[in-house]
């Protein structure tokens, strides 16, 4: 007879451990979620840097290319202003050169024959170039013939403004100022 | 703690990494949609600053067009007459080739100070006579083929016989600087 107890149900085994408690079984169910879970999001979000990166490196290559293109209009609207303001210089001096030669033979013309100049003198006003001052000594002159030199300035464009006029023996004297009539 | 506790402890702390791990890598990809976001703003920022700078580019251009021909058309002028030299040359070869009387002649380079544009102008004081026609007809030329010359003063007065003119002109001639630098250049806004 076999004498070695197989199965002793009453004796406390003290080399085997103890049950786990019943809330550990979902740890296993737990590892497994957590590993597709994961999975699934980390793919996700690693598949949405790559893309993010990709729409910033293709934003920030479009910003540079905006700013250059602005800097190219800013520094061609420094030079079409610069050229601007020259030209705008430049026609300050321009509205000064009309010339004087019109005026003259304008009036010369205008007066008759038996009338004649002493002398005429057309000085530019220092302060605005484009206004002349016009001086003359009109020998048998009267009334009526500044009235056709002044119908001679007429023509010429310009405007005879603060005129005055005085008479001494046979000799008058004239002093206008010329303004330009702008077109 | 037996094998099972132990096993179970591992599991918890690779479940614990994977979730944090999973956190990181979602916070990232989160930022890098913001910076994405804050680049596709700045770019459509830049966007519309290129636009606003381009149209005020067409603006200026447009509003200025005129100026800007009528500066350009007067270049050639501009550029015959760049030194005293020329500019005197000029004057005296229009007294040389008409063949009239010329009194005196008289010119000084001066500097100007209101205009940097026209640095420099040459003052030229000149006193022809001859036969009335001839004179006033000279005084045409000189005004036609020197456009740039501002005649300051133009005397006239008899000649010494009836038919003659005597004729005294103060003339400004610009040699014009056209690479000069201006005030307010640089204010383009």
């Amino acid at each position: 007879m076999n004498t070695t107890v197989c199965h002793d149900i009453k004796t406390t085994r003290i080399d085997a451990s103890k049950r786990l408690p019943s809330a550990f079984s979902i740890v296993p169910i737990v590892f497994y979620l957590a590993l597709l879970i994961g999975g699934y999001v980390n793919v996700t979000s690693y598949l949405g840097y790559r893309k993010s990166t990709q729409d910033r490196d293709t934003w920030k290559q479009f910003q540079a290319e905006q700013q250059q293109a602005k800097e190219g209009f800013d520094a061609e609207k420094a030079g079409v202003f610069k050229e601007k303001n020259k030209a705008e210089k430049f026609a300050q001096w321009i509205e000064g050169t009309r010339s004087l030669q019109p005026i003259s033979v304008a009036i010369a013309r205008s007066l008759p024959p038996a009338v004649t100049i002493g002398e005429m003198a057309l000085e530019r006003s220092p302060e605005i170039p484009s206004q002349i001052i016009l001086t003359m000594l009109i020998n048998n002159g009267s009334l009526e013939e500044l009235s056709k030199v002044q119908q001679g300035i007429t023509t010429q464009n310009y405007r005879a403004y603060n005129s005055q006029q005085s008479k001494t023996g046979d000799m008058l004297e004239f002093h206008t100022m010329l303004v330009w009539n702008h077109l | 703690m037996n094998g099972k506790k132990l096993v179970c402890i591992i599991l918890i702390m690779v479940i614990a990494a994977v979730a944090y791990g999973t956190q990181l890598m979602s916070q990232r990809a989160h930022a890098m949609r913001e910076e994405a976001d804050a680049a596709e703003s700045e770019a459509h920022t830049a966007e519309s600053e290129a636009i606003i700078a381009k149209s005020n580019l067409v603006r200026l251009r447009d509003d200025t067009q005129d100026l800007r021909q009528f500066l350009k058309e007067w270049e050639p002028a501009v550029q015959r007459i760049q030194t005293q030299q020329e500019a005197e040359q000029a004057v005296l070869s229009l007294v040389r080739n008409s063949g009239i009387l010329t009194v005196s002649q008289r010119f000084d380079l001066k500097q100007t100070a209101y205009n940097p544009l026209i640095p420099r102008v040459l003052q030229g004081t000149l006193t022809v006579q001859d036969e009335y026609s001839k004179t006033l007809n000279w005084l045409g030329e000189l005004e036609r083929k020197i456009p740039l010359a501002r005649i300051t003063t133009c005397r006239f007065k008899q000649g010494e016989t009836g038919r003659q003119l005597n004729l005294e002109l103060h003339i400004d001639i610009p040699l014009v600087a056209l690479d000069a630098a201006l005030e307010g250049d640089t204010a383009t806004k």
